[in-house]
């Protein structure tokens, strides 16, 4: 996933689950230090993953997205809901968002 | 017209994350109902864990593992929540145990399933599961999840 | 005593033997020509626990399937504790027309049971016209 893959894979996706270009954009970036744990709220909004984030461990309902899991078949650049994102290791790790916002 | 689809899910290494696709039929009106069964593959014998021992009446059901369910349209993700082994609080303070002793297969009436209402323009429900069970056993525990969709069909479509 | 033509509901009863592990068993019965309608279905053994854990049927009626294969029993079965008036799986629209009722039922190992020969009973609640 690109940023230019994501922002062609927004507009069609948000017509997908309806809300046609009702919608607003953010770019998020998230620092996140030695083991840090971030808990997103993100009932609301969608957050599209673009890059392959190293040392970073994204969790939610829709799926994991860990490039170090060895037991995992499929990686979800998609997220949404309560949202739990962690640094795996002891070095600065950061994770690139772009957050899609329906209003309406 | 009701129509079920079973879609089998099989799990076979510790803390594995497994991603499936279960795909609607072309006539699908919507999805009604969610219904799971847990069948283990190794032998019980060889040390999988099927109940855990506490010195409390009641009894922690095994967590098999996550599953998340979900379509690509407006209902997005329908069903996140943790894939039980069985019920292990049947003869929770069962005073007739002495006649009929409590287990699954002889009390609790007809599973029913989960309520559900889908779209069936989503044409596909995805999901996964994220093994548990291997991670209390601390080795691989081989089963297999059948998840059930239970469906309306529509036989008078003038588009089709 | 009854009114003629009166309509009376008793169960009707078949039954299969398992008798090798992970194997498949199909049969078909045939209901008396004085069964009207079928309310609901009921699977029981006398070793419940091997059909409840191993138990998968596929069930057909007049050629209408209303359990796919590999379908699990244990979704369908009660326990002694049920009301005694929901004790059947309901079936709703069904045709009796030939009056065949085709079984196929698949035994899998789970590693919680040992296998052991077990039969299976399929009760099926019907409604009997009188003449």
């Amino acid at each position: 996933m690109t940023v230019n893959l994501a922002l062609e894979y927004i507009p069609r996706r948000m017509r997908e689950l309806g809300y046609g270009d009702k919608y607003h954009l953010r770019f998020r970036h998230f620092i996140l230090q030695d083991r840090e744990t971030i808990n997103l709220k993100a009932f609301n909004s969608l957050f599209i993953l673009v890059e392959e984030p190293a040392r970073i461990n994204v969790k939610s309902q829709n799926g994991i997205f860990n490039i170090a899991l060895t037991n995992a078949d499929e990686m979800q650049y998609e997220h949404h809901g309560q949202i739990q994102i962690r640094n795996t290791s002891t070095s600065i790790a950061r994770a690139r968002f772009i957050q899609v916002i329906p209003y309406k | 017209m009701e129509e079920i689809i079973i879609h089998t899910v099989g799990i076979s290494r510790a803390s594995q994350l497994k991603h499936f696709e279960i795909p609607l039929p072309r006539n699908i009106e919507k999805v009604t109902g969610l219904w799971y069964k847990v069948r283990l593959l190794d032998d019980a014998e060889s040390g999988v864990p099927i109940s855990i021992r506490t010195r409390s009446p009641y009894l922690p059901p095994i967590i098999v593992g996550q599953i998340s369910l979900s379509t690509r349209q407006q209902e997005g993700v329908f069903y996140y929540g943790n894939l039980i082994l069985e019920n292990p609080n049947v003869g929770f303070l069962d005073y007739t145990s002495g006649v009929f002793p409590a287990k699954q297969h002889n009390r609790s009436a007809m599973k029913r399933p989960l309520k559900v209402l889908l779209n069936g323009d989503s044409a596909i429900v995805h999901g996964y599961i994220l093994d548990n069970w291997g991670t209390l056993a601390r080795r691989n525990v081989r089963y297999e999840v059948d998840v059930y969709l239970f469906c309306e069909l529509n036989f008078n479509d003038p588009e089709q | 005593m009854n009114e003629e033509n009166a309509l009376l509901r008793a169960p009707k009863v078949f039954e299969l033997q398992v008798t090798a592990a992970n194997s498949k068993v199909s049969e078909t019965f045939e209901l008396d020509k004085s069964v009207k309608s079928v309310n609901g279905i009921a699977f029981t053994s006398e070793k419940p626990d091997l059909l409840f854990h191993r138990g998968y049927a596929r069930v057909e009626i007049n050629k209408r399937e209303f359990f796919p294969d590999n379908h699990a029993v244990q979704r369908i079965m009660n326990g002694v504790d049920a009301n005694l008036d929901n004790r059947y799986w309901p079936l709703e629209n069904v045709i009796i027309g030939n009056g065949q009722v085709k079984i196929e039922f698949t035994d899998k190992a789970d590693g919680r049971t040992v296998f052991a020969a077990y039969t299976v009973q399929l009760y099926l609640d019907c409604e009997i016209e009188l003449n």
